[in-house]
């Protein structure tokens, strides 16, 4: 993995896995592996029904998770989403935001996977609450979280307007405050004429992806990209400054990062932080602001990168 | 006494006393000196002794002596001229995998290019020509690339458990491709030695469940005096592993072509290593065993034929090369 040494220093896969072994433990991962002639697995990163089988494995040998995903839908990559967790743990710890027992976190848009809920749940028993608006990835995500034994951490959510995130939710917990929000938003602007394909200006030079498209479309592109989707959530966060300590989400594109700091910079929300998530041959980037007056996000240098 | 005549006095006796000496130590340390043991069946005059003269000069000229002779000044005239023992090679590796260095050269008689079993493969041109061979425990990669060069092949593998041994074979392919003629469609046309690649690794694996997941992709494959080494290093367990993964990786009308040493030839290295010694104790499977083995549903084989036996070599490497068919 090229971007290994950037990986979170308690990130697991920062030494990546012996498959060879896993293939050898997992049968339903052995069947999508290929063997090579000196003996060792290879894994075809480009084949949708691989990428599944190898997340799920990994969820059950390191998380003891047993997931499923719903046909068609996102597959999430691991190292990417422990990253995530792991930065959001940091800010929990050193802002000292709660004990460790007492944790409550939203999961805007949790998926069929539900997988950052899980994690949180599973890893560090926080009490998780999954927002979802498409009824088959609701009904996926209940299911995982039964299966998994979590039903007393982690809460599933219906939201039934697409267009407000927090409201219904809100009001349905008149007097419950959340420590964060954490979201995976849709990439990309479904406005665009092509909105998968990259700005690059030689198609042919640049190389194929390594691995390959997962997801719906719905939960893959949505209009104005992830701009537009951030920016509605620092919209609503003005309207509830103090129901949750630190507000984050995920960003797909570094030109958005830029961006959604203008939007908060014009807001004259000044308690900002990012960070850099880095693992195999993508980079992701994350947000984060608040609205409080007891810390500082950026005056702890290890959590910016 | 000067020390000249000395030695000259005791020189005879000490042959003859040495010589039975070195009879009784060459039986017990062939296994470490394979270089030594060239045509080794019937047994060789013991070598000469370096003469006491050599010895002596050395001894005057610089300070070091490094033939095997030790003079010890304190005691008596016989017991001076003290025969070191025959300096053994266990400081360097023991080839427990049989991944001798200079293993053409020996088997061949120092004619590294005349493998006779290239003799018994050239009346079987047919099984070769523009196929896709495996070639298991290929050592330095003699053979895999003499096979692609006469027999037209269309791909061979060469795979070994000795990165050294891949790695030298690598480097006769480097010189071959060098060799070549600027221009030359070698490469497009995938003829030798564009046809050849070695590969490291061990081709038993480290658990059957593997074979779950191994597909046919060769037309081919040799399996040369490999049997010996995969048997005594990885049991009767790692041998049969090997046998059904032959299967797995051919494809339908595919060939095996086997030449398995028997198993009056494993005596000898039986105390290379701790696991080799326990195997060979524990070993219930033995080449008499082998083609029934083939044969049976565990592997999966429909047929054999004998190729033939190599002429004109050393009596011990005389062995029946079999093929065995795949549906």
């Amino acid at each position: 993995m090229k971007n290994k040494r950037l990986m979170h220093p308690r990130n697991i896969f920062r030494t990546p896995p012996d498959y060879t072994e896993l293939a050898i433990k997992y049968k339903e991962f052995r069947k999508v592996c290929k063997l090579e002639l000196n003996g060792r697995v290879c894994i075809d990163y480009r084949n949708e029904s691989t990428l599944r089988a190898l997340t799920q494995m990994l969820l059950e040998e390191y998380f003891q998770l047993r997931v499923e995903f719903a046909p068609g839908s996102l597959v999430p990559t691991l190292p990417l989403r422990l990253n995530y967790i792991l930065w959001l743990e940091d800010l929990i710890t050193s802002l000292k935001l709660a004990d460790a027992a007492d944790v409550r976190g939203i999961d805007i848009g949790c998926g069929s996977s539900c997988i950052y809920t899980l994690l949180g749940a599973r890893k560090n028993s926080w009490r998780m609450y999954a927002l979802e608006s498409n009824d088959v990835n609701l009904e996926f995500a209940r299911s995982n979280v039964k299966c998994n034994n979590l039903e007393h951490l982690v809460e599933i959510f219906k939201q039934t307007n697409k267009l407000i995130i927090f409201k219904d939710f809100f009001d349905s917990k008149p007097n419950v405050n959340f420590h964060f929000c954490l979201c995976n938003p849709p990439f990309y602007d479904s406005t665009l004429p092509n909105p998968f394909h990259g700005k690059t200006r030689n198609e042919d030079k640049r190389t194929p992806p390594h691995n390959c498209h997962t997801g719906h479309d719905e939960e893959l592109a949505c209009e104005g990209g992830e701009v537009q989707f951030v920016h509605r959530i620092i919209e609503e966060s003005e309207l509830y400054p103090e129901r949750i300590g630190i507000y984050t989400s995920m960003l797909g594109h570094k030109s958005s990062v830029g961006r959604i700091i203008e939007i908060l910079t014009k807001k004259q929300i000044t308690n900002v932080s990012t960070t850099e998530f880095c693992q195999g041959n993508t980079t992701r980037w994350g947000i984060a602001w608040s609205f409080s007056k007891d810390f500082q996000l950026d005056a702890h240098s290890s959590l910016k990168v | 006494m000067d020390i000249n005549r000395e030695i000259t006095l005791i020189k005879p006796i000490e042959n003859e006393k040495n010589a039975e000496k070195r009879k009784a130590n060459y039986n017990k340390n062939s296994e470490s000196d394979v270089k030594k043991t060239k045509l080794q069946i019937s047994l060789e005059t013991p070598e000469k002794l370096p003469k006491p003269a050599d010895t002596f000069t050395h001894e005057h000229s610089a300070g070091t002596i490094n033939l095997p002779l030790k003079i010890n000044c304190h005691q008596s005239p016989k017991k001076r001229l003290e025969i070191a023992p025959v300096i053994q090679n266990n400081a360097k590796e023991q080839f427990i995998y049989g991944n001798y260095n200079k293993y053409y050269g020996y088997r061949n008689k120092g004619n590294e290019c005349i493998d006779k079993r290239l003799e018994v493969f050239a009346k079987r041109v047919e099984l070769f020509e523009n196929k896709q061979l495996l070639d298991i425990g290929c050592n330095s990669g003699l053979i895999t690339m003499e096979v692609a060069k006469r027999f037209d092949v269309k791909s061979i593998v060469g795979l070994d458990i000795d990165r050294t041994l891949i790695n030298q074979a690598n480097k006769a392919l480097l010189r071959q491709k060098k060799a070549l003629p600027f221009e030359n469609n070698a490469r497009c046309l995938h003829k030798f030695p564009y046809n050849v690649s070695f590969v490291h690794g061990n081709y038993v694996l480290r658990d059957d469940v593997l074979l779950e997941i191994e597909h046919a992709q060769f037309d081919v494959i040799l399996c040369l005096s490999i049997t010996k080494w995969i048997h005594l290093n990885f049991g009767d367990i790692g041998l049969k592993q090997a046998f059904r993964r032959m299967y797995l990786q051919l494809r339908s009308g595919g060939k095996l072509i086997l030449e398995a040493q028997p198993y009056r030839n494993y005596g000898r290295r039986k105390k290379m290593t701790d696991t080799i010694n326990a195997n060979f104790k524990a070993m219930l499977f033995f080449p008499e065993h082998f083609n029934d083995y083939l044969l049976s549903a565990d592997v999966g084989f429909e047929s054999f034929e004998i190729m033939g036996i190599p002429e004109d070599c050393a009596e011990g490497f005389k062995r029946p090369i079999q093929i065995f068919h795949k549906k």
